[in-house]
């Protein structure tokens, strides 16, 4: 028995961070007291936070270190664990004054429920014996000695439980779907590909909780009656593909994967697939394209993988987090899963909270809070204290949502009713410096250059709505280009083949829809009120601030700023590329960009 | 059986069967399509086909969805007028799709779509793309600033050819169809230059050099279905005709025919060159380095003469392997009763002619084979003959016994599609008399015979065109000679 345990966060971002070095130095710190008796020092998956880290939770008392580096590691040693006096320097501050002892205390973490993540953080991922002795495979063994197929489906049914992949399909419906297909050959495929840019909510299951993944997958290809699974992980998740790795040749030692699981007739393989990252190749169809070795590009469905799937046998694919969530749902119960949530969204969701709100990470909420409460109490409100104006939300083609969608509870129903989509869980938040046009441009951007190029109102369309929001973000917009936006955007809506253009038009649909404002201000009156269109802003020299110092000149990159000590200074703004170097250099903010 | 409504129409199919499929075999033609083709998977690229069901808000691919009983199928509401309408202005937009310059206006499927659709002007601005074009192919031109990436030639080269050599690169809208993984189409090392892929285009990307600039299936007067004379297979061929030449062949798409539609090479490219040869007319007969033009009794008389004249053992008669197996039992009758013997043989695929390599049409070859044995029973007089062997050139490897051969009497029948043979033209060349009956004036062939008679090209045969001179066929040339020997022609 160990007194205390200290638990370092290994995930991507502590990783990179820098958890490497503290990890070390702190292990030799306690060589060096001799306390490798007393203390457990345990690598851990993602907390959530990652914005904070390297991030270190000293247990029982669970404290809470932020930003820890090596040297501050060598001090948590000798002041926390040797003397037991905590460092209160490096604790999580919610405000100036208070620091905040507990994790249990941290507004990041009280408003969450974690389902999904409930050991992300907590065990150390490459430890079989660790996940079992948090209740891992318990499910699995339940559903195989006790439970029917058909009862495994139906307590998922009963869960409520919807894909976290994007697409919300009821997983218990799609699994009996799946069962229901004759053939004695059956696949199931988790998808772990995570296209959506600055998503990494399946990443820190993967990387903090693959065992709950593969026992997942066991349960659902139990009750589907299959018996071989792959999963499909992109490449770029080396840290993912490791630990999935070392998890499934824990499972197969510990008998939990191969032949005649639990001594039952239940006979389970995993496969890993790396996926190159294409970001359609997230879409099922394509995925399993992917995998049979083809381009990734959609197929038209039906027929649906249910019937048709990998190798033209039937397939049922889920997320990562939809996986992660079967094992709790068989242990606590479906009517327990359903006891959270809205009347059409049960059980929790996990979000990547970014942008401009204080405290960026993940998190994992009930569905049904607001997004009100995500923003402003678990991300601690708006960065700088400035005005929120918009959160876009479900990934690349989420929707925006207004401050007056704030009090909107999170669930498939009311997202899809705005505009918007639940996604895989993006939730980027803006600020008022945030142009929406700019935004929906980044986002088309995106899914334009994503496309697969098969099918063509989501090739030649999303390129076409690119081109006239450029247009417009450069002052060239005319009025008429508003209504021809619209129609092309609902065109590709209804005639893509796949999710990919179906949703591809939703950023720029509802910034039409709720910030009309804005275009117009940019198509009538030439002005991008977030000064953020640099072909709609002027740089301008107030010559009754301006004391004639000469440094913006210096420091222009076009060279396009005039005057000397004599005559006033003044921009050329025709040469002007911009760049705003000139207001952050001005040392009498005698510089205003309009 | 399941019951559907198009536009109130009652139709009927079978389940299993697309929403396409149905209307297709109940005559209905409102549903516009673009990336199906017949005989391939479809696969639902274009998004031109679309159709409402009434009572659902989903917009269905017709090509790609199966009918359900009981459908009520829209095809033109106004909504998919004006989807269909924008898609064709954005296909339009984003290539360089200016039909006054392209070889295939006027046959191309996505121009007819537009006017069917009245899209008199695009909305949205032209793209104009820097798209590289590749014309390193000898026999083919890609031009991908026409292609609308309907994967129809992809699919065609995969599932039908078997070749697969083509695919696509990239993503988004740079998109675009490629060979060999990205090699240029004349280094491919996978395709079999049958052509497929340029009959399965709808716009005038992928265009064979030998059809380009002869005509549009458009303009032309007919389309014939025929049989491919150039081997055993017996590929169907779609000839197209304009003023009683032929314009391009064509294979028979669908899945009517065992050949799915596919033709090789020779069949598609060859066999339209071969066919445009100079014609013989009239007959004619050798006048010092020349000919003279003469009259049919003219020319018969003088074969009589110099038949009567000849040791019917230093004789012989030879007919193309292509020539229509009729008249191969009339032209064995008729020497068969003179005691000369005959053989069938026709040239030498032309080195250049890179024959197909994939197994199903490499069969040809062998059918080749196969089809020389059987008229083989006509026996080899050239192998029997005393003074050359099968295949033994003399004139090439023996010169010098070469001048110890000779022939009294030599008749040649040929198409004229392919050069004929060593041995064939060695035959020729040292017989006293030869007569060749052929369509074409080709050389060197004609400097060696003495008499030449005009034939019937193939597809004046297969009556595809008039024949265009006055042409006696085989069996009237054979009737007339055997009067004047006075000898009756023996059934074989
Ligand atoms: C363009 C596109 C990209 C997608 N990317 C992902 C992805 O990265 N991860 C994922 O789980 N699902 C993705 N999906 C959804 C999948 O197609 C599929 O619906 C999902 O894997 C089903 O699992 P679920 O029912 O558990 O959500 C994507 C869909 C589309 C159309
Ligand atoms: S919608 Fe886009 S990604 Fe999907 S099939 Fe069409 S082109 Fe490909
Ligand atoms: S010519 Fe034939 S083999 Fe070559 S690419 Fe076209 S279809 Fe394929
Ligand atoms: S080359 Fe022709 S057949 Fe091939 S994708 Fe382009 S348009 Fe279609
Ligand atoms: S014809 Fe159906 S999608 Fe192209």
């Amino acid at each position: 028995m160990y007194r205390s345990h200290v638990l370092i966060c290994n995930g991507t971002g502590c990783h990179s961070g820098g958890a490497t070095e503290t990890t070390e130095a702190i292990k030799k710190e306690i060589e060096k007291l001799s306390l490798a008796n007393e203390v457990a020092v345990v690598p851990t998956g993602c907390h959530g936070m990652c914005e904070m880290g390297p991030i270190i939770v000293v247990y029982p008392e669970g404290t809470f270190y932020c930003r820890v580096n090596p040297e501050d590691g060598v001090e948590i040693v000798r002041e926390h664990l040797a003397k037991g006096r905590t460092v209160e320097r490096l604790m999580f501050r919610e405000s100036e004054r208070i620091s905040v002892a507990s994790y249990k205390e941290l507004p990041f973490y009280s408003k969450q429920k974690r389902i999904a993540l409930k050991n992300c953080g907590y065990i150390n991922p490459d430890s079989i014996e660790e996940y079992i002795g948090h209740s891992g495979y318990e499910a699995l063994g339940k559903c195989l000695t006790s439970l029917t197929q058909e009862q495994v489906i139906e307590e998922l049914k009963k869960s409520g439980l919807r894909g976290r992949g994007g697409g919300g399909f009821p997983t218990g419906l799609k699994w009996s779907f799946c069962a229901k297909s004759p053939g004695p050959k059956k696949y199931v495929i988790c998808n772990a590909d995570e296209g959506d840019p600055g998503a990494f909510m399946d990443r820190s299951i993967l990387e903090g909780d693959p065992h709950s993944i593969i026992e997942g997958m066991a349960i659902g290809a139990y009750a589907i009656g299959a018996d071989e699974a792959y999963i499909y992980c992109r490449a770029e998740y080396p840290l993912a593909i490791e630990r999935l790795k070392t998890a499934i040749a824990q499972a197969e030692e510990y008998g939990l994967l191969g032949e005649k699981i639990f001594g039952t007739d239940f006979s389970f393989e995993i496969h890993i697939k790396e996926g190159a990252g294409a970001f359609v190749c997230g879409e099922e169809t394509a995925l399993m394209g992917s995998i049979e070795g083809k381009r990734g590009m959609p197929r038209p469905r039906p027929p649906f993988p249910a019937v048709s799937g990998l190798w033209g046998k039937p397939t049922n694919i889920n997320n990562v987090e939809t996986w992660a969530n079967v094992p709790q749902i068989i242990l606590n119960g479906g009517e327990w899963y359903a006891s959270m949530g809205t009347a059409e969204s049960k059980g929790t969701k996990v979000f990547a909270l970014t942008g401009k709100v204080k405290h960026t990470g993940l998190v994992e909420v009930p569905m049904g809070v607001t997004l009100r409460e995500i923003i402003m109490e678990i991300g601690g409100g708006i960065l700088n204290d400035k005005k929120f104006k918009a959160v876009q939300i479900g990934g690349p083609s989420g929707g925006c949502l207004t401050e007056d969608h704030l009090d909107t509870p999170v669930s498939y129903e009311d997202l899809t009713r705005l505009g918007a989509i639940m996604g895989s869980g993006g939730l980027v938040v803006m600020d008022e410096e945030n142009c929406m046009i700019d935004v929906a441009k980044f986002f088309l951007e995106f899914t334009q250059r994503e496309s697969c190029g098969k099918c063509s109102p989501c090739r030649e369309g999303t390129k076409q709505m690119l081109i006239m929001l450029d247009e417009i973000t450069k002052g060239n917009g005319k009025i008429e280009d508003i209504k021809k936006l619209e129609e092309l955007a609902l065109m590709v809506k209804n005639m893509s083949l796949c999710g990919l253009g179906q949703t591809a038009p939703n950023p720029l649909l509802t910034t039409l829809k709720y910030f009309r404002h804005e275009y117009e201000a940019h198509i009538i009156e030439k002005r991008c009120p977030a000064h953020v269109c640099s072909g709609l802003i002027t740089f301008t020299i107030h010559a009754d601030k301006c004391k004639r110092c000469g440094l913006c000149t210096k420091n222009c990159p076009a060279k396009c700023i005039s005057g000397d000590k004599n005559t006033a200074y003044v921009i050329d703004n025709e040469r002007c590329v911009k760049c705003g170097t000139c207001i952050d250099k001005c040392p009498f903010k005698a510089i205003t960009k309009e | 059986m399941i019951k559907l409504h198009f536009d109130g129409k009652e139709c009927t199919g079978t389940k299993g069967q697309t929403i396409l499929e149905v209307a297709l075999a109940n005559g209905i033609t409102t549903i516009p399509t673009l990336c199906w083709l017949e005989g391939l998977h479809p696969e639902g690229a274009c998004r031109m086909c679309v159709v409402e069901v009434e009572g659902s808000p989903k917009m269905l691919t017709a090509c790609t969805s199966p009918a359900e009983d009981g459908m009520k199928i829209l095809t033109r509401t106004d909504k998919l007028k004006e989807y269909r309408k924008q898609i064709l202005e954005l296909l339009f937009a984003g290539r360089n799709h200016f039909c006054m310059y392209c070889s295939a206006s006027g046959d191309c499927e996505l121009q007819a779509l537009a006017i069917e659709h009245g899209m008199d002007s695009v909305r949205y601005p032209y793209l104009f793309p820097n798209i590289e074009n590749d014309t390193t192919s000898s026999d083919f031109m890609v031009d991908r600033n026409r292609c609308v990436l309907c994967d129809r030639c992809i699919r065609t080269c995969q599932e039908i050819v078997g070749a697969c050599s083509l695919g696509l690169e990239k993503r988004g809208w740079v998109t675009n169809v490629i060979s060999d993984l990205g090699e240029k189409f004349g280094n491919s090392s996978t395709c079999v230059s049958c052509g497929a892929c340029a009959q399965a285009c709808p716009t005038g990307t992928i265009t064979i050099r030998e059809q380009a600039y002869r005509g549009r299936r458009k303009d032309c007067d007919k389309a014939v279905e025929a049989t491919c004379p150039l081997c055993a297979m017996g590929c169907k061929i779609n000839v197209h005709v304009r003023r009683n030449s032929l314009v391009r062949i064509d294979g028979v798409t669908g899945s009517k025919y065992a050949d799915g539609g596919q033709l090789c090479r020779k069949g598609r490219i060859e066999l339209l060159r071969a066919s445009e040869g100079p014609r013989l007319t009239t007959p004619m007969i050798r006048s010092g380095a020349g000919f003279r033009e003469a009259s049919w009794d003219e020319v018969l008389d003088l074969i009589t003469e110099k038949i009567n004249k000849a040791d019917k053992s230093k004789s012989g008669a030879v007919a193309s392997l292509m020539t229509p197996i009729d008249e191969l039992k009339y032209f064995a009758g008729f020497f068969g009763a003179l005691g000369i013997k005959t053989d069938c043989r026709e040239g030498r695929v032309p080195p250049e002619a890179k024959y197909v390599k994939e197994s199903h049409v490499r069969s040809a070859d062998d059918s080749i084979n196969d089809r020389e044995n059987e008229v083989n029973r006509m026996r080899s007089i050239l192998a029997a003959s005393p003074w050359l062997g099968v295949g033994s050139e003399p004139s090439e490897k023996e010169p010098v016994g070469k001048g110890m051969l000779s022939l009294d009497f030599l008749f040649f029948r040929t198409t004229g599609l392919v050069e004929p043979c060593v041995d064939v033209l060695d035959a020729l060349d040292h017989s006293k008399f030869s007569v060749v009956q052929t369509p074409y004036i080709s050389h060197p062939m004609a400097y060696l015979a003495d008499v030449l008679i005009p034939a019937a090209a193939w597809f004046e045969l297969a009556g595809i065109c008039e024949p265009a001179v006055s042409i006696k066929e085989m069996c009237e040339v054979l009737e007339s000679l055997a009067v004047r020997l006075a000898i009756k022609i023996k059934e074989v």
